[in-house]
């Protein structure tokens, strides 16, 4: 039994795809070297000056796209951004990755600032897999404390069903929040999980977010049973500097 | 390790990875723990260590036909791989993912208790390193978690670096053999 036992399973089949293109391409020699001898016999036989321009092979599948959110370019533009599907039908003038993060789950997404063409803008958190984002997530500060969740997707709602998510909650941090965690029971146990926290501190970064302060936004897919959760900031130090509550449905779920 | 290749050397393993992909996976149970141990002590963050060590295995196998025995062990290219993604990573500000995009990886699926095996495996690295005995315990701080030449080590703990390198090699054995314990 191993600890990351998906990573076995994709390691051996990379393996095994990486044994058969070898092969594919060791066979393929030889049967290209078999045409062109007899291409070159043929031609010679045959005398003929034909110049018929031959084909650029293309790679079967070719797509030279990066495998999707691998990748985190702060300053650009979302990964496959004219793919998005996008329920808000404002029209936008910008968007700007502000930073990326890691569900629980595994999969990325990017935290997005959208303005809009006329006044407004919106932070999202986009999910490149998914092409699908919650939109306008963690736009609204907290009224007090360091943190605040400001926005909560249930499952099965319009949202998680594009981002084929549990749930997903996001929320707001100040400057000095450098890790939020959300503590909770489950199974008789208390556990800890780390949020995701995408930190903005980055000048051009704060203009395209339209903020003059840094602040962070976080993110994270609720564990499916939990009971007495609740999420807390640190500091840079690893003091505790605030605590926030989580929204009323996500407690009666659990 | 089981499966069937339990006679293998590592080298061997890496050497038949290129034709028989169910080698690089023995290869893989065999140093998994250690690779995550390895990078779990120097960037402090289980998933981010899982990501690392998921890149390392991808970059192995994906380069494993320059593997030459002649030229040294299997395990100090593996963790010669890892140095680089980790100096690489750091560099860049985000974990490589070159590997695993080239191999056609799906991205790593991480789950809390995934997160909770790796956290605690740190943990418990820490603690068998705390009951080796008080010499081998010194060395291999000094060498595996210090990063500290055998030169410099032999000089603090006065003695000959043959000395030191017997109780780093002592000292990682018991570990591997308590590690590889249930």
């Amino acid at each position: 039994m191993t600890l990351i036992p998906d990573l076995e399973r994709d390691l051996v089949n990379a393996a095994s795809r990486g044994a058969t293109v070898r092969r594919r391409l060791w066979l393929g020699a030889r049967l290209a070297g078999v045409a062109a001898a007899l291409s070159a016999v043929v031609v010679a036989a045959i005398v003929m000056g034909s110049s018929d321009p031959g084909q650029r092979a293309t790679a079967p599948g070719g797509n030279d796209r990066p495998a999707v959110g691998a990748t985190c370019a702060p300053g650009r533009e979302p990964t496959a951004a004219d793919e998005w599907e996008r329920g808000d039908p404002r029209p936008v003038r910008a968007m700007t990755v502000l930073g990326c993060g890691r569900l629980w789950d595994g999969r990325r997404f990017e935290l997005v600032a959208r303005k809009f063409r006329r006044n407004g803008l919106c932070l999202d958190v986009y999910i490149p897999d998914r092409r699908a984002a919650l939109e306008c997530a963690a736009g609204v500060l907290p009224h007090s404390g360091a943190i605040g969740v400001t926005a909560y997707a249930p499952p099965g709602g319009g949202a998680t069903e594009r981002l084929r998510a549990r749930a997903l909650v996001v929320g707001w941090a100040t400057a000095p929040v450098a890790r939020v965690e959300l503590t909770f029971r489950s199974d008789g146990v208390e556990r800890r999980r780390r949020a995701a926290l995408v930190r903005v501190r980055d000048e051009k970064l704060l203009s395209a977010a339209g903020r003059k302060e840094p602040f962070g936004v976080f993110a994270f897919v609720p564990p499916e049973r939990m009971s007495a959760a609740h999420l807390a900031a640190f500091g840079e130090d690893g003091q505790q500097v605030g605590r926030a509550r989580l929204p009323r449905p996500l407690l009666k779920a659990g | 390790v089981g499966s069937g290749f339990d006679g293998w050397t590592d080298e061997d393993l890496l050497e038949a990875a290129r034709r028989e992909p169910a080698a690089f996976g023995a290869l893989y149970r065999r140093y998994e723990e250690r690779m995550l141990l390895f990078f779990v002590r120097r960037v402090g963050d289980a998933e981010v260590a899982a990501d690392l060590a998921a890149e390392t295995f991808a970059a192995a196998l994906a380069s494993a036909r320059g593997f030459k025995r002649r030229k040294g062990t299997a395990s100090a290219w593996l963790f010669g791989t890892a140095h680089n993604i980790l100096a690489m990573s750091a560099r860049r500000g985000s974990v490589e993912a070159r590997a695993r995009r080239r191999l056609g990886m799906p991205p790593l699926l991480l789950t809390d208790e995934v997160v909770e095996r790796v956290e605690a495996l740190d943990r418990r690295a820490l603690d068998l390193v705390a009951q080796l005995p008080a010499d081998q315990q010194l060395a291999v701080r000094a060498r595996v978690i210090d990063e500290r030449d055998y030169a410099q080590i032999a000089k603090d703990l006065r003695c000959s670096e043959a000395v030191v390198r017997k109780r780093v090699s002592r000292g990682l054995a018991t570990l591997r053999n308590r590690l590889e314990e249930p």
